[in-house]
């Protein structure tokens, strides 16, 4: 589900993207999501839940990351296409995460890398080769 | 250029899963929505700031394009609110 809502968003963002520059539809992405969860936030929230200020600053970091990721894909997409974009996303995606899950990163749960998670690693890779050549 | 495109979009998703990673362990602590609006206010934060810097001037704006190519935060905003629920579990 919130990988069909990405690649939808990507779909929607490319087109937008060259009409009135990357930077703003980015921007129209986050100002409006800023809007939607700041009334989530307000009215579902649990009462008296920690301020953000009471949390290490690196777990805010989430956030920089955000705008590096919709920038890069509203310059790709209209580049090599939202199939291409998706799987080359996914590559990292999952590369990352095996990293990040194997090492327990950032105070996730380890878990560790295993024959069955390489050999789907080597299957995304070949389909981005074999998307690339078609 | 497709090549670096890949490459772009690959070191895309890497940022992706940190976020991912990040965001799940922050909504633990304080709440998934409150987690999910760090998320879009620091990025429109961050991207205002681009913009004000090096955004060039374009003919169009976004006042200007059809409505529903604006949709696209509607996708956004279950995908990272998804995204901080599914890494906890």
């Amino acid at each position: 589900m919130g990988g069909m809502g990405l690649s939808v968003e990507a779909g929607l963002l490319g087109p937008l993207g060259s009409e009135v520059g990357e930077l703003w539809a980015t921007f129209s992405i986050f100002a409006v999501g800023a809007a939607l969860t700041f009334l989530l936030m307000l009215f579902f929230s649990p009462r008296n839940s920690p301020s953000f200020f009471s949390q290490p600053p690196s777990l805010l970091l989430g956030g920089v990351l955000g705008p590096v990721y919709v920038v890069i894909l509203t310059i790709a997409t209209p580049n090599i296409g939202i199939a291409m974009t998706m799987i080359g996303i996914l590559a990292g995606q999952i590369f990352k995460s095996l990293i990040i899950d194997h090492y327990g990163l950032f105070g996730t749960t380890e878990r560790k890398i295993d024959v069955k998670r390489i050999i789907a690693l080597a299957f995304i890779i070949i389909s981005l080769v074999f998307m690339a050549q078609g | 250029m497709t090549i670096i495109m890949i490459f772009l979009a690959v070191i895309g998703g890497a940022t992706l899963s940190i976020q991912a990673a990040l965001n799940g362990r922050l909504g633990g602590n304080v709440g998934v929505f409150k987690s999910a609006f760090l998320t879009f206010s620091v990025g429109a934060l961050v991207t205002a700031l681009l913009i004000f810097y090096f955004e060039p001037n374009h003919a169009v704006t976004l006042m200007d394009v059809p409505k529903w190519q604006l949709l696209g935060a509607m996708c956004g905003v279950p995908y990272i609110v998804i995204m901080v629920l599914a890494v906890q579990k």
